[in-house]
């Protein structure tokens, strides 16, 4: 079913926003290759979904797929989405509630020139694909919502796209068939022989169906990697967020860093000089009630800003000169009769913190 | 069991509900007005001559009229879905100077005396009208006081219930389910038929019905501009003005014809314009 797939995605995606800012993201995704777009609400993704998919017109840039050029700002192409093959699984789903299940899968299909039968057939055997067999009679709305998602999935594959494009595709699920969702869609996009883009802004998504994440803010892209890279050294404030890990600015002389907000760390390696970002693992920090002792090389005190406890882990938010946030048992916090305005000390080990140039 | 009136927060199902108690005078003041609709009815079918009812509707008055009413109705409603559903759209969708002027004359129909609106239809397109004497000459085309003059003023006054359904459903519809379609390969044209008319057609078929029932029942334009010739353009409802001054009984017999057609139609197509039981 159609051409074979043997180009990558090159994009170049210039959008000025009526909020005033400008979309500008450079995307390089080979076939087979899945890049996540994490971000938060209002950084652009939507933007940049629609301009790959051509609904959004470029301000500048240019975006190739496989060779044929569907976008280019400077010389005034632009291929309508309807001719770009690009499958999309849109956020609210978007499922023609007019159409049987197998009706919109065949959708792309008839309008290939398939004819019905065989466009029919041809999206029976998808809705196979997906376990959703004997399904095709029923009506968009008779779905649950991991089904929908199914369906959806379905009827961007059926017409043999060159690009995929999830756009927050767990998002309308419920927490407890997410999970199970996430797996099924992994597999399919395995199966998918282009470039796939996700967007999300969940990071567990990101973390297990991408191989390359970047992160989109204010319609920038802050950082590239991997989900180990993300994880380890976030590079924004976003990102370390994300990761849960604690991230500061600053600038390191001496073995010690000065950060943004008048604080003082020190470091493991004396030889590191100029701006770096130190990053903070929740775990490598203490709590105690009193100053404590030890081979610990920063410490002070200072007042608990919140506390978030589940009764088998509490996450701890601590206040200046350095805010954390620290993860402590239930029976730790209790302990320490951790509480807003509670007084406490900080202990970090310098060796288990990150230190990397900016 | 006493109802004590419905929950507003449940919605409507057909589950065996006790009906709700009103507030008599609420009741009082609705069943006066359902007496206003009911009474004249009723008059109807006593004033009803019976026996002679079958040969007073085959007379070739009324057999005239009710043909050229057929005709007349339902072209002006296929006329106006071939025009006003296109129209509809781009008052829904494209930008351009002049819209919402534009969007007032469209509807204009509505407010104005059919009578006006025959007229105006003379001065544009009569015998010495200035778009009609051009016409005559060039085709030899007249539309007054022909049937073609009958369906141009029926859709005149008609086509304005179907724009103003069809437009407000298009712009509450969300046009998101369009695009996601012209990702799937649909280009402009297969978006329309096969995503934006099916996903508006409940609103398409009331505007529909709408737009035949003001067709079924129009006088004033349709006497103004194509005139009251027996067989050419008299439909029913100008047969029942004409009856009136001379031949109670069959314009009696017209009107129970008109009631029992209207009845029947909006009966039959209920469902799907109150989606009621």
């Amino acid at each position: 079913m159609g051409d074979p797939v043997n180009g990558g995605l090159e994009a170049v995606v210039k959008v000025r926003r009526p909020e005033g800012f400008e979309v500008d993201v450079e995307l390089s995704v080979p076939p087979r290759r899945t890049i996540a777009l994490l971000g938060p609400n209002g950084a652009g993704k939507s933007t940049v979904v629609g301009a790959l998919a051509g609904l959004v017109s470029l301000d500048g840039g240019r975006i190739s797929l496989g060779g044929r050029i569907l976008d280019d700002a400077k010389t005034g192409v632009h291929l309508n989405a309807a001719d770009r093959r690009v499958g999309i699984v849109f956020q609210d789903l978007l499922l023609f509630p007019h159409l049987t299940v197998v009706e919109n899968v065949a959708f792309g299909l008839r309008e290939q020139g398939h004819p019905k039968g065989e466009a029919l057939q041809g999206a029976e055997e998808w809705l196979e694909r997906v376990g959703l067999g004997g399904f095709g009679r029923r009506r968009p709305g008779e779905l649950s919502g991991g089904e929908a998602q199914r369906v959806a999935l379905a009827r961007a594959l059926a017409p043999a796209p060159e690009l995929l494009l999830l756009d927050e595709p767990l998002s309308a699920l419920d927490v407890g068939s997410r999970a199970r969702i996430r797996r099924l869609l992994a597999s399919h996009l395995s199966e998918f022989p282009g470039p796939r883009i996700l967007i999300t802004h969940d990071p567990a998504e990101a973390f297990q169906l991408a191989d390359e994440i970047h992160i989109l803010e204010a319609g920038r892209v802050t950082q590239v990697g991997s989900a180990e890279d993300v994880r380890l050294r976030p590079r924004t404030a976003y990102a370390a967020d994300l990761a849960g890990v604690n991230l500061f600015m600053g600038t390191a002389a001496e073995g010690r860093v000065e950060t943004a907000d008048g604080g003082i760390l020190t470091i493991a390696d004396p030889r590191v000089e100029g701006p770096v970002r130190v990053s903070v693992p929740p775990e490598s920090v203490s709590l105690h009630r009193i100053a404590p002792e030890g081979s610990a090389r920063n410490r002070w005190a200072t007042v608990v800003q919140g506390v978030e406890d589940d009764g088998i882990r509490a996450r701890v938010l601590t206040g200046a000169p350095l805010p954390l946030t620290v993860h402590v048992t239930h029976a730790a916090a209790q302990e320490l009769e951790l509480a807003p305005g509670a007084e406490v000390w900080v202990s970090v080990k310098a060796s288990e913190m990150r230190v990397e140039p900016s | 069991m006493s109802a004590v009136g419905s929950s507003p927060s449940e919605p409507s199902r057909p589950s065996p509900r006790p009906g709700a108690r009103p507030p008599l005078a609420w009741a009082v003041l609705g069943a006066g007005g359902a007496t206003l609709f009911v009474l004249p009815l009723v008059g109807l079918l006593l004033r009803t001559p019976w026996s002679r009812l079958p040969d007073l509707l085959t007379s070739a008055v009324v057999v005239d009229a009710l043909r050229l009413s057929v005709v007349a109705s339902l072209s002006a409603t296929v006329l106006s879905a071939l025009l006003g559903i296109p129209l509809a759209w781009l008052l829904a969708r494209a930008e351009f100077p002049g819209k919402r002027l534009l969007r007032g004359i469209v509807t204009l129909p509505l407010v104005l005396p059919p009578v006006v609106g025959g007229a105006v239809l003379l001065f544009a397109l009569g015998r010495r009208g200035w778009v009609g004497a051009p016409l005559a000459e060039a085709t030899g085309l007249v539309l007054p006081f022909s049937l073609g003059g009958v369906v141009l003023a029926t859709t005149f006054v008609s086509m304005p219930f179907l724009v103003i359904t069809v437009e407000g459903a298009l712009r509450n519809l969300d046009r998101r389910y369009e695009e996601a379609a012209s990702t799937l390969g649909a280009g402009p044209w297969s978006v329309i038929r096969r995503v934006t008319l099916p996903m508006v057609s409940s609103s398409l078929l009331s505007g529909l019905i709408l737009t035949w029932a003001r067709a079924f029942g129009e006088f004033g334009a349709t006497v103004t501009f194509a005139g009251n010739l027996q067989g050419r353009t008299q439909t029913l409802p100008l047969a029942v003005f004409v009856a009136l001054e001379s031949d109670r009984d069959t314009a009696v017999a017209i009107s129970l014809l008109m009631v029992a057609i209207a009845l029947g139609v909006l009966l039959l197509l209920k469902d799907h314009w109150w989606g009621t039981r």
